[in-house]
């Protein structure tokens, strides 16, 4: 009697099989529970930086976990690479943006004008103590002289030198062997325009007299004094003025307006006998040299005066510079 | 000895995959769950047993990155190889239609635990978070995994798509 209650109380063999079946997994998930919900935080953290440096060695030192992982590196890399991507793309959009600036610059420049320009492409450019020089190649049919201007659309920017087949030599405004007859657009004061090596601005009008009224910011253009340069190019800007060493005479200096270190293309401009600028109808009183060269040579809306030359500029308005 | 050295091998490829090209192909966040795929492979082959421990191991390896939130992924994996485990002795594990099922419950059970698991440490709306991860999370594993595993077979020289598990 008592050994057929034992054998009802026990379990049968199935269900121990079954309890054992699901011992296992049951107390699987009963450790990750007690792991996430009665373990501490620290000892979770410390647990976890157990295993980190144990059992899951091979895996940090291979992948790893966090920012210094082979995910976030590969996201790093990535990362980097859309970024130099972009900077690629925003290089190259901006090359294309100043070129075809440029080549509206110079395409507005050939329907300003009337003059015959011949374009010539800039392979080689030098500026040194012995001046401002560079070679352009020219593959057109016209016959180029010597002597003969050269431009760009900012303004001239010199004249040939030499001609060796296509190859043209240009002398900049900037070199010794170029002197330029200009004229005070606004008060029509006249000079010869010549570079000093080492002087605070690249072109000097030597001479002026002191009364001569150059003003900070006036256009100089050609005065077409001389069998150079035609009346009317404009090749700078007054910047300021220097006593000259002796005498009451001084000094007027110019910045060029077109920069030779920074064209590409440049045009020779062909003496065919007709006025280099086109016919502006005008009103009277007007002044046909300036209302035709603005035209060619619009007033530059970027033309850059710092605030310093600026405030040299009101100094030279407020008059004669002293003799000494 | 030579079997547990080879699903050591496996388990880390996984790993390196799951940490490397994976990411690559998630869907507005979504990947599919190599892990999951591993828990389905071995608690199809070897039974509910071994699915559940080696979840809970490499669940722990997830776990491991946040100490803060350990015994989730254990958990989730866990769970998952109980499903699939269990599911598979009832089941006709040999059909395709079966097994895909299986993994998407599987799957669907890991995910969805994830998601009480956060809620219930303060992380998430549940509702939300399982119809924006938990589902589709589940759905993506369930639809990416049977063809990178029958590419797999294949490769072994395999029949079956669950390599060898039929």
């Amino acid at each position: 009697m008592r050994s057929v209650r034992l054998i009802a109380l026990r379990p049968s063999r199935a269900a121990t099989h079954r309890l054992r079946a699901w011992a296992s997994p049951v107390s699987a998930l009963v450790l990750t529970l007690f792991l996430g919900f009665v373990l501490p935080t620290n000892a979770r953290t410390s647990l976890a930086s157990f295993l980190e440096h144990s059992l899951f060695f091979p895996y940090r030192a291979a992948i790893g976990w966090g920012p210094r992982s082979l995910l976030a590196e590969r996201a790093l890399v990535a990362h980097e690479a859309v970024r130099a991507d972009a900077a690629t793309r925003e290089g190259a959009a901006r090359e294309t943006s100043a070129e075809n600036e440029h080549l509206r610059r110079l395409l507005g420049l050939g329907r300003r004008s009337e003059a015959r320009l011949v374009p010539a492409v800039v392979v080689a450019r030098g500026r040194g103590r012995l001046g401002d020089v560079l070679t352009a190649r020219y593959e057109g049919a016209e016959r180029l002289e010597l002597g003969l201007p050269v431009v760009v659309p900012e303004g001239l920017l010199g004249r040939i030198a030499a001609i060796d087949g296509q190859l043209i030599r240009v002398e900049g405004l900037a070199n010794p062997n170029v002197a330029v007859s200009v004229q005070d657009q606004r008060s029509r004061e006249e000079g010869i325009a010549k570079w000093i090596p080492g002087g605070r601005w690249p072109l000097w009008v030597q001479g002026a007299p002191s009364q001569a009224d150059w003003q900070g910011g006036d256009r100089v253009v050609t005065s077409g004094l001389g069998a150079v340069f035609p009346k009317g190019l404009l090749v700078g800007y007054v910047m300021g003025a220097q006593a000259e060493e002796m005498g009451r005479l001084r000094r007027i200096g110019l910045r060029p307006a077109a920069s030779f270190a920074r064209a590409e293309v440049v045009f020779f401009l062909l003496g065919d006998g007709k006025p280099t600028y086109p016919p502006v109808t005008r009103g009277p009183g007007a002044d046909p040299d300036e209302a035709g060269w603005t035209a060619l040579y619009p007033i530059d809306p970027e033309r850059e005066l710092s605030r310093l030359e600026m405030g040299e500029a009101e100094r030279f308005r407020s008059g004669p510079v002293p003799s000494p | 000895m030579l079997t547990a050295l080879r699903l050591l091998a496996v388990v880390f490829v996984l790993l390196v995959c799951q940490a490397t090209w994976i990411p690559r192909i998630a869907i507005a966040g979504i990947a599919p769950d190599l892990f999951v795929a591993l828990v389905f492979w071995i608690a199809v082959r070897r039974g509910m047993h071994w699915g559940v421990w080696l979840g809970l191991a490499v669940g722990l390896l997830l776990d491991v990155e946040q100490p803060q939130q350990l015994g989730m992924h254990a958990f989730a994996l866990a769970l998952a190889g109980l499903v699939i485990g269990r599911g598979s002795t009832q089941l006709d594990k040999g059909n395709p239609f079966v097994a895909g099922a299986l993994l998407f419950v599987g799957a669907l059970a890991a995910e969805s635990a994830r998601v009480v698991w956060l809620s219930v440490s303060g992380v998430g709306d549940p509702p939300l978070a399982w119809l924006r991860y938990a589902l589709p999370g589940a759905l993506y594993t369930a639809l990416a995994i049977p063809p990178l595993s029958l590419a797999l077979a294949r490769l072994f020289g395999r029949k079956d798509w669950i390599l060898g598990a039929a």
